[in-house]
């Protein structure tokens, strides 16, 4: 009725969010108005240099227009650098909802407080534990190879000695 | 006692004329409603008045489709507390799944967002209020059945692998029963060929077990001279 009004979402995909690995940010704009947003500018300040590394992607992006009924994606792809809680806030989203109109602006949802995991706790739950398996394997040499070791030995020298034992049985 | 009373309120209250709300399906249409995948709903508000609101929570139910008043079921509530001062616009995001159960029926389904002002009145916003089908999706080729039948295959032939097995051990025992006997009646007939050299040198050379039996022949041998 009165121009463009924009929805904007911000989502995290990841399931886990691990210190120092990737974590996918996608943000998403839907025009559920009447006309066209003009200038559209998201702006993400919320994840501070301390606490985040930027791998891939900007955190500040612009469309010149989306049109009524139609969506926009962008995505991030961001490393935590602290295993911490960290309140994912909102992002900025501003526009023109009519041509020659004041500008508009609203904020994005939230995925609010997450945690994030550190390096070692995941790899506790998740790794393949290569390490962990050729240590086992290494440990189970012995108590196989012994006993195959003094097996093999007793039964050379049975068959050494006993070829006429053997035959003295037929 | 918390959710009696927000039912009561909801018959009461009213949205607030100074707060715009739209909302958004993003990932089924407003008639349809799949089951079993996560879907999610955008909300707007924006506050056109000139005190702020505090976004309470969105809570989404399904009624009876002839009468809205009588719950069938009521998905979880979302706790925001976001508060918007004047003049601001936002956008909350709920979440939500229906379960299997439900498919292929009709329901009157209704989402509302609770929210309150800075004297404490109370509001109420139907975002969406109408009857919705739940409908399940057809994937093709569904992954679940497929090992099932995958794995019910792998049993059925690792029975007849043991079956067979079964069989021919049987089959075999008697055969080779048949064939000792067979051997020791004919004791004199036998190729001994196959047999190395020195085990024939061995064998000639009268051993405890079998110097009773050659005892006997050479009896009788002996007998006969």
């Amino acid at each position: 009725q009165d121009g463009a009004r924009l929805l904007a979402a911000k989502n995290l995909l990841n399931e886990y969010l691990v210190e120092g690995k990737d974590v996918t940010v996608l943000y998403s704009i839907y025009n559920v108005g009447s006309s066209a947003a003009l200038n559209v500018a998201l702006t993400d300040n919320t994840f501070p240099d301390t606490d985040f590394n930027v791998v891939r992607g900007k955190l500040s992006v612009q469309w010149e227009r989306i049109a009524p009924g139609s969506n926009v994606t962008h995505s991030v792809i961001l490393q935590p650098l602290k295993s911490q809680f960290f309140n994912f806030t909102s992002a900025i989203v501003t526009y023109l909802p009519v041509e020659d109109g004041a500008e508009k602006s609203t904020f994005t949802s939230a995925p609010e407080q997450k945690g994030i995991v550190s390096l070692k706790e995941f790899d506790k739950r998740f790794s393949p534990h290569y390490m962990d398996w050729a240590v086992f394997a290494v440990m189970t040499v012995p108590p196989i190879c012994i006993p195959f070791l003094l097996w093999s030995m007793s039964k050379r020298k049975y068959e050494s000695s006993g070829v006429t034992g053997k035959t003295r049985k037929n | 006692d918390e959710e009696e009373e927000e039912e009561d309120e909801e018959e009461v209250l009213k949205s607030s004329k100074d707060a715009d709300t739209t909302m958004l399906f993003t990932r089924n249409s407003e008639t349809e409603i799949p089951v079993n995948l996560p879907l999610q709903v955008l909300v707007g508000f924006a506050n056109n008045g000139e005190e702020e609101f505090v976004l309470q929570h969105i809570h989404a139910s399904l009624r009876y489709p002839q009468d809205f008043s009588f719950h069938i079921y009521n998905f979880s509530a979302i706790e925001y507390d976001y508060t918007v001062q004047p003049g601001q616009e936002t956008t909350l995001e709920y979440n939500f799944q229906a379960g299997e159960v439900f498919a292929a029926r009709p329901f009157g389904f209704v989402i509302q967002l609770f929210y309150k002002d800075a004297e404490g009145n109370f509001y109420a916003d139907s975002l969406f209020n109408d009857t919705i089908t739940m409908v399940e999706l057809d994937e093709g080729i569904d992954t679940e059945t497929f090992f099932l039948y995958l794995f019910l295959a792998a049993v059925l032939v690792l029975l007849l692998v043991g079956l067979q097995q079964l069989f021919s051990s049987r089959g075999g025992k008697k055969t080779k029963r048949a064939a000792v006997e067979t051997g020791t009646q004919s004791n004199g007939d036998v190729d001994l060929t196959w047999i190395p050299e020195q085990n024939h040198i061995y064998k000639k050379s009268p051993s405890p077990r079998r110097s009773p039996r050659q005892r006997t022949t050479k009896k009788v041998g002996s007998g006969d001279k």
